[in-house]
C-alpha cells in the first residue's frame, strides 16, 4: 500500500465497523463476489458485488438487460444454494437461465399478492440465510420497508438485488450501491453509478454486448435427435 | 376361523369405520377383492364369547353405525368370503351364515356357482360346456387335467375355499394418527386469543411424535366456529412441510404465520389438530458435510414459511419439458419435492428471452410493421417452429428478436397460418 501509517495511528487499530479512512474509501467491510464484467468491477468497491448489502438496479422499464448484468455474478457465486426470484415482471424463462449456466433446480419463483406479503417474503428469504441470492421487484416500496430490508440483508450473506423503475432515482435509499441502466440501439448497456462508496467514473460505464453465437444460414443442428435447419435472411 | 364382512355400500368413510370396528376385534385383517373385509378371529373367539358372541357384537356395532353388511364365519378365509358375498335374489342384507367345521363348510360351498371364483371366470364358457355349474362339479373333475386345461390358480383358489391350502395374504397395516380437539372456555374472536391453546395442542402433538419416533410432513388444523345462533363451517388450515420435523419451535412458527394470514369468519369455539402424513424420523445426518445439511434444512424451513403465508401455489419451481413451444417447455409448478436434474435438450440460440408473457399479446400493425408503442425493428430471425401437430396446440410461428426506440428488446412472432400476418409479443429480454 502506498499510504504509510502516520500520526501514530497504525492500520492495525481496530476502527468501528462503518468508519473508514479517506484512503480506504474504495474498500468496504462487506464481502464481495465477482461480477463477471471487468469494466464494471473496476469501479465497484472491492471490485465486486457486495454480499449482504442492498444493491439497487434502476431501469426505465423491465427488459433493459438487467438480468444479463447480474446473471454472470449468480453463476460465479461459490455456493450451490437456491436463488429466489420475488415478483419478477414476467414468467422466468428456464432456457435463458440454462444459457447463463445456472441450473434450474436452484431457482425458486415466489409470487406475493399484496405489498406487505412481498416485503415479508423478502425479509423471510434474507433471514433464513439459506439462499445464495434474492432478485426482487418490490416497488412501490417506502423508505421504512427499504431500511428494514437493508438491515435484514446486513445480517445475511445473501446477494440482494432489487430492481426499481428509473423514477425512484431521486428518492432516498439506504442501499450503498445504486446503478442506473440504459440500453442503446447497438445492444450496449450503459451503467451510471448513482451511489457508491469511493470515487465514481467521470463517464458512464459502457458494457459491450456479449458475442452470442449466431447460427449461420443453412447450418444443420442436431438437437434431441431431430435435425433442425436454420433459416436466416 | 375367519369372519367376512361384506358391506352393501363401499364408500371410503364407511370402509374406515369398518376397519376401526374390526380393529377392536382382531389385529390381522385384509381387504379381499375390493370391498369385503376378512378378519382372522381365531384368537379372539373365546374372549368374545364364541361365534354367537362375535356375531352379536358385530351386528350391534354395525347397527349403531347405520351400516348394512352380510356376515359369514367359516374355517377358511375364501370360504367365508364366498358365503358372505353369495347373492340370492331376495336375500336379507343383514344375513348371517356360518360353518364351524370343514365338513359343514364343504356342504355349504358345494351349491355355489363356479363363476364366483375369480380365477374361474376366464373359463366359464368351457366349464359350462362340460356341465360344470357348481363348485361340487368342479371338485369331481380330475385335478391334474383341470390344472393343465385351465390355470393352477383355479385349483389353489378352490383348495383355499375348502380349507385344504393355506390362505396367503398381506395383512392390513392400520395408520396411526394424532387427532385431538380442544374446546375453548370462551369464544375467541381474534386469532391471537387462541395461541396459548394451540400451543398446548401442538406441544402434545410433539410429545406424541417423540413417543412414536415419527416426524410430521402434513398437518391439518381445524378451527371450529360458532356464534350465538349457529355453528359455522370450520376453517381448515392444511399445512404441508418440506422437511419432516418434530420440533415444536418449527411447527409453531409455521402455524402462526399461517394463522396470521387467515381471516376468521366468526368466533372460535374449538380447535383441533390432525396429523395427515407421518414419516419415520431420520435420526442420522445423511449428508456428508454437516454444513450442507443445515443449509438445506434452512431453505426448506424458509420455503415452508413462504408457502404458509403466500399459499403453496405461489412458491414455484420449474420442471422444464422438451418442447419447441416455449410456453410448454417453460413449465413452473408448485412442487414439494425437488425436481429431477433434467437438462433442456433444446438449443434456442439467441431466441432465449429472460421473461415470457403469461399469454402472447397481440400487436397492432401499421404499414406492414408490428407496433408496440411505436414501430418495432426486427433484429434477428426468423426462428421458425412448426410443431404440436400431435396434440391440440398446433403452432406455425416465425420468431424474431425485435427492438424499438427505447432499445429494449422483445421476442415477437408472426403466425403463419393466415393470409394476413398476425404478430404477437411473447417475451422480453432481460
Amino acid at each position: 500500500m502506498s499510504n504509510q501509517p502516520f500520526n501514530g495511528f497504525s492500520r492495525s487499530v481496530d476502527l468501528p465497523a462503518g468508519v473508514w479512512r479517506a484512503s480506504q474509501q474504495n474498500t468496504m467491510t462487506a464481502r464481495t463476489t465477482q461480477t463477471g464484467h471487468a469494466t464494471l468491477a473496476r469501479w465497484l468497491p472491492n471490485g465486486g458485488w457486495p454480499l449482504g448489502r442492498l444493491i439497487e438496479v434502476l431501469t426505465q422499464a423491465p427488459g433493459c438487460g438487467e438480468l444479463g448484468l447480474v446473471a454472470p455474478a449468480l453463476r460465479l457465486l461459490p455456493t450451490k444454494r437456491p436463488i429466489a426470484l420475488l415478483n419478477p415482471p414476467g414468467v422466468p424463462n428456464v432456457s435463458a437461465w440454462q444459457q447463463w449456466e445456472i441450473p434450474h433446480q436452484r431457482l425458486w419463483w415466489l409470487e406475493a399478492k399484496t405489498l406487505q406479503d412481498r416485503w415479508w417474503s423478502a425479509e423471510t428469504v434474507l433471514r433464513s440465510q439459506a439462499f445464495a441470492a434474492l432478485l426482487a421487484w418490490l416497488d412501490p416500496i417506502d423508505d421504512n420497508a427499504l431500511r428494514r430490508l437493508h438491515a435484514c440483508a446486513q445480517d445475511s450473506n445473501t446477494l440482494l438485488f432489487i430492481f426499481r423503475p428509473q423514477s425512484t432515482a431521486k428518492h432516498f435509499s439506504p442501499g450503498p450501491l445504486r446503478l442506473l441502466l440504459t440500453a442503446d440501439q447497438n445492444g450496449e448497456l450503459t451503467i451510471t453509478i448513482l451511489k457508491s462508496k469511493g470515487s465514481k467514473p467521470a463517464a458512464p460505464i459502457v458494457l459491450a454486448p456479449k458475442p452470442m453465437r449466431t447460427q449461420t444460414s443453412g447450418e444443420v443442428l442436431h438437437v434431441d435427435g431431430h435435425r433442425t435447419l436454420v433459416l436466416q435472411k | 376361523m375367519w369372519m367376512a364382512i361384506a358391506p352393501s355400500s363401499c364408500k371410503s368413510d364407511s370402509q374406515a369405520a369398518l376397519v376401526s370396528l374390526a380393529a377392536a376385534i382382531t389385529p390381522t385383517m385384509t381387504w379381499h377383492h375390493g370391498n369385503t373385509l376378512l378378519l382372522d378371529v381365531k384368537g379372539s373367539l373365546q374372549w368374545l364369547g364364541g361365534v354367537r358372541g362375535l356375531r352379536r357384537r358385530v351386528q350391534t356395532e354395525l347397527k349403531n353405525l347405520e351400516m348394512r353388511a352380510r356376515l359369514a364365519v367359516a374355517p377358511s378365509a375364501t370360504g367365508a368370503w364366498l358365503l358372505a358375498t353369495e347373492s340370492n335374489p331376495g336375500a336379507n342384507h343383514n344375513r348371517w351364515r356360518y360353518a364351524l367345521s370343514l365338513k359343514r363348510l364343504a356342504k355349504q360351498l358345494d351349491p355355489i356357482a363356479v363363476e364366483r371364483l375369480p380365477s374361474a371366470q376366464p373359463y366359464s364358457v368351457w366349464l359350462q360346456q362340460l356341465g360344470c355349474y357348481q363348485l361340487r362339479h368342479l371338485r369331481t373333475l380330475e385335478r391334474t387335467e383341470l390344472a393343465a386345461r385351465t390355470s393352477p390358480a383355479l385349483l389353489i383358489e378352490m383348495d383355499q375355499a375348502y380349507g385344504r391350502t393355506a390362505f396367503i395374504y398381506q395383512p392390513l397395516v392400520l395408520p396411526i394418527q394424532f387427532n385431538q380437539r380442544l374446546t375453548l372456555t370462551y369464544l375467541a374472536k381474534r386469532s391471537a386469543a387462541i395461541e396459548p391453546y394451540l400451543k398446548r395442542l401442538l406441544q402434545s402433538l410433539c410429545q406424541w411424535l417423540k413417543q412414536q419416533h415419527m416426524a410430521i410432513t402434513h398437518l391439518e388444523c381445524r378451527l371450529h366456529h360458532r356464534d350465538q345462533r349457529r355453528a359455522w363451517q370450520p376453517t381448515v388450515l392444511n399445512l404441508a412441510i418440506g422437511q419432516p420435523t418434530d420440533e415444536f419451535s418449527v411447527l409453531w412458527r409455521w402455524l402462526s404465520v399461517r394463522l396470521q394470514s387467515t381471516t376468521l369468519p366468526a368466533g372460535i369455539s374449538d380447535i383441533g389438530l390432525v396429523s395427515r402424513t407421518l414419516t419415520e424420523r431420520c435420526e442420522h445426518n445423511l449428508a456428508l458435510f454437516a454444513d450442507d445439511h443445515d443449509q438445506q434444512g434452512d431453505a426448506c424451513e424458509a420455503l415452508d414459511l413462504l408457502r404458509a403465508r403466500l399459499g403453496a401455489e405461489r412458491v414455484r419451481q420449474t420442471t422444464p419439458r422438451a418442447d419447441y413451444r416455449a410456453e410448454l417447455a417453460n413449465h413452473w409448478s408448485a412442487s414439494q419435492s425437488p425436481p429431477e436434474p433434467t437438462s433442456l435438450p433444446l438449443a434456442w440460440g439467441p431466441h432465449c428471452p429472460a421473461w415470457l408473457l403469461q399469454r402472447p399479446k397481440a400487436l397492432s400493425i401499421h404499414r406492414d410493421q408490428p407496433h408496440l408503442q411505436g414501430p418495432l425493428r426486427l433484429l434477428q430471425g426468423p426462428y421458425r417452429i412448426e410443431t404440436g401437430w400431435w396434440d391440440q396446440g398446433w403452432v406455425l410461428r416465425d420468431y424474431f428478436v425485435a427492438t424499438d426506440s427505447s432499445a429494449r428488446r422483445y421476442w415477437i412472432y408472426s403466425e403463419r397460418d393466415g393470409i394476413n400476418a398476425r404478430w404477437f409479443l411473447h417475451g422480453l429480454f432481460g
